[in-house]
């Protein structure tokens, strides 16, 4: 029964922090309201990319907190260690990869149905840079954090997840907001 | 055992997390329709991501847990009577109700502190209670089922599961967040 109380306690707490951070990334939303009339298609690759964030950090958090269980690798940032070094060149070439397919299938789904767009141009842009920024900030966080919590004897499995998307959430609505003003800057020519 | 080499989790993790995002942009068009009533009503935008993050949430807990439990030998890939499982499955029903009453408390909180238009906070409180039930339930149901798949055709779990398990809480969370204001005339 302890196990039980223990993990809704857990994910209580983590749900409490994780709902408070993704608050914020909603008011954020709120403040994006002007860039997401003034670029056409935009709220439809909002939910994508922060899905693609938070699916890339939390199973590259998943993967760090089976290997720290299973003893595989050891608990501090070594950029030397093989398996970590995997783990980075995968999930950053996965994050670039995947902002440029949501890009693409954006445009697909505006031209299927008949939605007004920004045009390819601008998509695979704004998808670039928010997708770049995005890779460099989540993944130090997500390395430094993981080894963190399980150095203090907290079971990333349960903290990570939560703690990661959300953060996640917030840090890609920024580079969205970030990209979104430098594509109208580049293609509209003001703000 | 998990072997980690780059190629492996592109591959892997291409497959799993391009189907999310498949999925993820249809939450998106269905945004994209109503887009002009939540430009007005911007308190279920400020919703919308912590909604999907408490779905996300849902996802990794789950997805997780199943994935380490079936590493580590604790539960089978087949469906019986586990009190492992079971335990789970309470705990993270008890976690969505708790943190759907909080959310919709912070949400209707804040909204009235940044000055935007606000709605009865009864109404957020019943639209995210039942929203969050049913999407608890959702996950619960679909982690398992993609869990014991992928790691019966030897596919890390850790890989696969969380993807699939968020980005149909996405979709879900979308669509009943989205249908269940309209049934309460908020948006």
């Amino acid at each position: 029964m302890s196990s039980i109380l223990r993990l809704v306690f857990e994910g209580v707490v983590a749900q409490v922090v994780s709902v408070t951070i993704g608050v914020f990334a909603g008011i954020g939303l709120a403040y994006m309201r002007g860039a997401l009339e003034e670029l056409p298609g935009m709220i439809i690759l909002v939910p994508a990319f922060l899905e693609m964030r938070g699916n890339i950090s939390g199973t590259f958090a998943s993967r760090l907190g089976t290997a720290l269980h299973m003893g595989v690798v050891k608990p501090y940032v070594d950029f030397k260690d093989q398996i970590l070094k995997a783990n980075v060149l995968g999930t950053f070439t996965l994050g670039i990869v995947e902002s440029i397919f949501i890009a693409f299938l954006t445009y697909i789904l505006c031209l299927l149905f008949n939605f007004k767009s920004m045009g390819l141009t601008n998509l695979v842009l704004l998808m670039v840079i928010a997708g770049l920024l995005s890779n460099i900030v989540m993944i130090f966080l997500t390395l430094y954090s993981t080894m963190y919590v399980y150095r203090r004897g907290l079971d990333p499995d349960t903290f990570m997840g939560p703690y990661i998307t959300s953060v996640g959430d917030v840090v890609s609505i920024i580079c969205l907001f970030i990209a979104s003003y430098i594509v109208m800057v580049v293609s509209y020519g003001y703000i | 055992m998990a072997t980690y080499r780059a190629s492996r989790i592109i591959r892997e993790g291409f497959t799993a997390i391009t189907i999310s995002i498949v999925i993820s942009t249809f939450a998106g068009t269905i945004l994209n329709l109503r887009l002009q009533s939540l430009l007005t009503i911007p308190v279920i935008l400020i919703l919308i991501p912590p909604f999907n993050d408490m779905a996300g949430d849902f996802g990794c807990i789950v997805g997780a847990r199943l994935a380490t439990a079936l590493h580590l030998g604790i539960i089978r890939p087949r469906i019986e009577k586990n009190t492992y499982l079971a335990r789970n499955i309470a705990a993270v029903i008890i976690i969505a109700m708790v943190s759907s009453i909080y959310l919709s408390m912070l949400v209707y909180a804040i909204g009235g502190i940044i000055g935007l238009e606000l709605i009865s906070p009864l109404s957020i409180v019943i639209a995210v209670f039942l929203s969050s039930i049913l999407l608890a339930l959702i996950i619960i149901a679909v982690g398992v089922i993609v869990s014991f798949i992928s790691y019966i055709y030897n596919w890390d779990p850790d890989n696969t599961t969380i993807p699939i398990l968020t980005a149909i809480g996405d979709f879900t969370g979308v669509i009943t967040l989205i249908y269940i204001s309209s049934l309460l005339h908020i948006i």
